[in-house]
């Protein structure tokens, strides 16, 4: 492979290519040794599948998500859009943090961020899309003179994605966000607050059910009593 | 040099250890076994726990050769856990504490584990699996706390092993894990069963209710549902291809938040902790997980993984020679304890 | 029918010596009684004995709260008893 490995994460690799003449991103997964292989095979197609799935209803929708060009199942490669300039939600907020001294200045860049990823995650859950894996890693912030604050906010990585109506799987969507900003952002602590605020507005009519299953589902972290 | 003894009681296991400058010098224990079927309950454990506790002190002060004087300070599990039993613990410690004034801390029985993995097989920065009856969290150490990246959504690993283990009548002796494991060696059909990964959080009670319907077609769970007339169903699969496929799915799902939380953190390191971390098959697959991606596992046996009085001596010294002080008002006990409330003060990385 | 009245008990629980009662006064005094039960307990020391005070709205919960405080009594004057001669003072027999 002469293709230039862009990351190497704990699925797979990220590499670029083409498809039919023009350039994408290649995601490959890699068989995983460690679990049985009618498990790993089950796994790797539903979340290639999960993938697509979540990426056209996405853009159906209007939210921004990178557009599948091809898959193939028996090579586990996803061929998709690229965006080449963009960089991840979690590197823009800790290079925020560490360019300004001021934390009120912080403070205010990251709110028109969180604003923005308040509403791409509401407009998702309103269109019963749950992410399955919300973390600053898999949001992206792409350079667009054209857009508001100058980038676009873009959803990635669907692997692990559903499509649900129902309030409980969109209270867990909120509370893995939660979690992942509490241990990767844990000195910036108001972040999630700032995205859940944008979130209620548009996340559509069942606001008050969703938030009512989140703080369920978080009160039943804390409750767990955690014997042995 | 600090010399420490701890006392642990959280769950079903009392134990008794005495560590100096990190040297082990006494780790005795004894578990409260119930009859196959059931699980134990707090005011039997306390009763078990409050019956073997001092015999357990006098025979770790033997073991390591010690006299009271010799310690430097008293620890105890302050939690999580449940009540009754961590109260046994705490009395004795409050009671030896004033007979020979030493200080007395309190310990988070999480960090104790945590410790304890970290000291036995020198592993300096790693990311930690925590699996037990209690708790299923993957953690990472940052800025003087231990973070929890990852962990169960409702129950925990070593519960869902407990729960299919009494389903399925087997012996609680010497754990109901280790009864699973080896029915499982045995076990050669694999059976689909959910598989539920949310971001780095796992979640397995529905997995539970499907191996049940699986284990026990014929019980009657919604008792709306009126008998049916139909004879009585055989179950489909065998006890070992059960328990085969259960380990099979519930290790991989915790494999996978591993190695999340690796690549989330960069780190090459994974340290397995806690009652299920003594699991052969656990470790193997972490193990092969590690090896694909040039890490290293560390992980330790029976003696340390399972609940044990040396962790929290261990933790404990560490504590005490970070400077930590403890009001004795304060040496009462907690159910809720999480592991990223306790400030890690003996850590400089 | 719910009691209204209060209802008390107080256990005078005389130990060998004061210093042991003192020692079984701070460790006990730890623990607070559950919220839920609705129990106060009170405890004070007169020279070598221990004076515990219960009062509570229902009976049963005095009984259950009573009940737990011995347990917890029991274990610490075991452990005083097993233990109290050793390391504050050299015993005859250690080398």
């Amino acid at each position: 492979m002469t293709a230039d490995i862009i990351k190497q994460g704990a699925e797979g690799r990220l590499y670029l290519g083409d498809f039919k003449g023009e350039s994408c991103l290649i995601k490959e997964r890699f068989v995983k040794k460690y679990r049985h292989p009618e498990l790993d095979t089950q796994i790797t197609r539903q979340r290639m599948k999960a993938e697509v799935k979540a990426s056209s209803r996405c853009l159906a929708a209007g939210i921004l998500a990178p557009r599948i060009l091809h898959s193939d199942l028996n090579t586990h490669k996803l061929y998709m859009e690229y965006f080449g300039n963009a960089q991840t939600a979690k590197k823009f907020i800790q290079d925020t943090v560490a360019a300004e001294s001021d934390e009120e200045k912080v403070k205010e860049k990251l709110l028109e961020l969180c604003i923005r990823i308040g509403a791409i995650i509401g407009q998702m859950h309103a269109n019963n899309i749950i992410h399955g894996d919300l973390t600053t890693s898999n949001i992206l912030i792409n350079p667009n003179p054209a857009a508001k604050n100058e980038y676009d906010v873009i959803l990635i990585d669907f692997g692990l994605s559903h499509y649900n109506q129902g309030a409980e799987d969109k209270g867990v969507d909120l509370y893995v966000l939660e979690r992942a900003l509490l241990s990767t952002h844990s000195e910036q602590k108001y972040i999630f607050e700032y995205i859940l605020a944008e979130y209620r507005r548009n996340c559509g009519k069942d606001e008050e059910v969703v938030i009512a299953k989140f703080d369920e589902v978080r009160a039943r972290g804390r409750k767990r009593t955690m014997i042995g | 040099m600090v010399c420490a003894l701890g006392i642990e009681g959280s769950a079903n296991k009392i134990g008794i250890g005495i560590i100096n400058d990190g040297k082990v010098l006494a780790n005795v224990r004894r578990t409260y076994i119930t009859p196959p079927g059931e699980g134990f309950l707090p005011k039997e454990t306390a009763k078990h726990h409050r019956e073997a506790i001092l015999a357990l002190v006098q025979a770790s002060l033997k073991e390591a050769e010690l006299q009271p004087s010799d310690l430097d300070v008293i620890c105890y599990t302050k939690g999580p856990g449940m009540a009754p039993p961590l109260l046994v613990g705490a009395i004795v410690a409050r009671t030896l504490s004033l007979l020979w004034q030493k200080p007395l801390l309190g310990v988070n029985h999480c960090i104790g584990h945590i410790e304890m993995g970290r000291l036995i097989t020198g592993a300096q920065n790693p990311i930690v699996l925590y699996v037990s009856g209690g708790n299923t969290q993957v953690i990472a150490y940052s800025n003087k706390r231990y973070r929890i990246f990852g962990e169960t959504i409702d129950i925990a690993v070593g519960n869902c092993l407990d729960r299919f283990a009494r389903i399925i009548k087997l012996s609680n002796d010497p754990s109901p894990g280790y009864n699973i494991e080896q029915l499982a060696k045995q076990g050669k059909q694999y059976i689909k069963l959910p598989y539920v990964v949310k971001g780095m959080d796992v979640s397995f009670s529905g997995l539970l209710s499907h191996i049940e319907e699986l284990a026990e077609p014929n019980k009657r769970r919604n008792k709306r549902k009126k008998p049916t007339d139909e004879a009585e169903k055989e179950p489909e699969y065998s006890k070992e291809d059960l328990c085969y496929s259960l380990q099979e799915t519930i290790f991989a799902m915790l494999v996978e938040i591993t190695e999340r939380a690796m690549a989330h953190c960069e780190s090459n390191e994974v340290l397995i902790v806690g009652g299920v971390g003594c699991n052969e098959r656990l470790q193997e697959m972490m193990r092969i997980m590690c090896e694909e991606r040039d890490g290293k596992l560390f992980a330790t046996d029976e003696r340390y993984c399972i609940d044990n009085g040396l962790m929290i001596a261990h933790a404990g010294a560490e504590m005490f020679k970070a400077g930590t002080k403890m009001p004795f008002e304060d040496a009462f006990v907690t159910q809720r304890y999480r592991t990223d409330e306790v400030l890690v003060n003996w850590r400089d990385d | 029918m719910p009691e209204q009245a209060v209802n008390e008990s107080t256990l005078r629980l005389p130990f060998d010596t004061p210093q042991h009662a003192e020692i079984a006064y701070r460790v006990l005094s730890v623990d607070q009684e559950p919220r839920r039960n609705f129990v106060r307990k009170t405890l004070s020391l007169e020279e070598n004995v221990l004076v515990v005070q219960f009062s509570a709205d229902q009976v049963k919960n005095l009984r259950t709260a009573i009940s737990s405080f011995f347990e917890c009594l029991l274990l610490c004057q075991d452990t005083i008893r097993l233990f109290g001669d050793a390391g504050t003072q050299p015993s005859a027999n250690s080398a």
